[in-house]
């Protein structure tokens, strides 16, 4: 029973360190540009703005495929549409 | 049998919570790329260029200071896009020394050391030289103007030194009113810096208007 105890306080203070981690590492994780390709065509990403935790990109597309849109090619690369930082 | 549960059921949950502070990126707006097409028309003769710290706990605080390192590029479109296809996939964060091609507009540094006032925190260049120091074959609509810098801020309130060093990239022309076709010389090039409470840094390229000190 104690080395249950033990074992439920040392994984809680490694959930905790953790989360933290991943949080500082969150933070200074802007890249300065986003680019690559997806099945709809390429994007180029340019960041615009780092706050509250949250990068802001402004996007060019280029070289579509047949009939998609910009709007496809950011949704597939895993770009969330905002209407402008909310911080 | 219950601690295997419940080590598996917390490391579980670690790593939900991390991708879902991983998945922090959102776009403002997109443009439709067309390639090398001549834009002459949207190059400004001159650009100012305007580096704000627009605000931080510990800027009454004597002790506060900020230290700015700058650097204003033209990268031609075919030079950028050329360095961009040898970036790695998805995020990178690239140096000046990565886009060979690229002029320089404007460079400077400045230790400020009187920073109680969003007048003392702000650096303003006007009237630099920009069309004629591109050559009318690459003044194309989607080249590069690229900002490089180097923050260094201390807060003495926080007593925490934020340091980073990055680039911002934008185009010749900015849109008004909102539709991707209605385009201008861009005239101005902002880099905006904020400290937070907790001591986090806040940057943007965003336009502002003179005396806000809110965050864009």
């Amino acid at each position: 029973m104690k080395s249950l105890k033990l074992r439920f306080v040392l994984m809680c203070l490694a959930t905790v360190l953790t989360l933290g981690l991943s949080y500082a590492a969150a933070q200074a994780q802007c890249a300065d540009i986003e680019a690559g390709g997806t099945v709809y065509g390429n994007y180029d990403c340019r960041l615009t703005n780092v706050c509250g935790g949250w990068c802001y990109y402004s996007c060019t597309c280029s070289d579509l495929r047949f009939g998609a849109s910009c709007d496809d090619v950011l949704e597939e690369a895993g770009f969330e549409l905002v209407s402008g930082p909310q911080c | 049998m219950v601690g295997r549960f419940l080590t598996i059921g917390l490391l579980l949950l670690a790593l939900v919570f991390a991708s879902a502070l991983g998945q922090q990126t959102k776009r403002t707006g997109f443009k439709t790329r067309e390639n090398n097409v001549h834009a002459p028309q949207l190059y400004a003769d001159k650009l100012d260029f305007i580096a704000t710290l627009v605000d931080l706990p510990g800027a009454k605080n004597k002790q506060s200071y900020w230290e700015l390192s700058y650097q204003l590029y033209f990268i031609p479109e075919e030079k950028y896009f050329e360095a961009v296809r040898h970036l790695p996939r998805g995020g990178s964060n690239p140096t000046p020394e990565q886009f060979p091609g690229r002029i320089l507009l404007a460079e400077g540094h400045r230790k400020s050391t009187r920073i109680a006032t969003l007048r003392d925190r702000t650096i303003t260049l006007n009237g630099l030289p920009f069309k004629q120091k591109v050559p009318d074959v690459q003044r194309t609509k989607f080249a590069v103007l690229m900002t490089s810098y180097t923050v260094k801020i201390f807060d003495a309130q926080l007593d925490t030194t934020v340091t980073r060093a990055g680039i911002f990239l934008t185009e010749p022309f900015e849109t008004t009113g909102g539709d991707q076709n209605e385009v201008t010389a861009r005239t101005k090039i902002f880099l905006n810096f904020g400290v937070n409470p907790d001591g986090t840094l806040n940057r943007s390229q965003t336009a502002r208007t003179k005396n806000d000190t809110s965050w864009k």
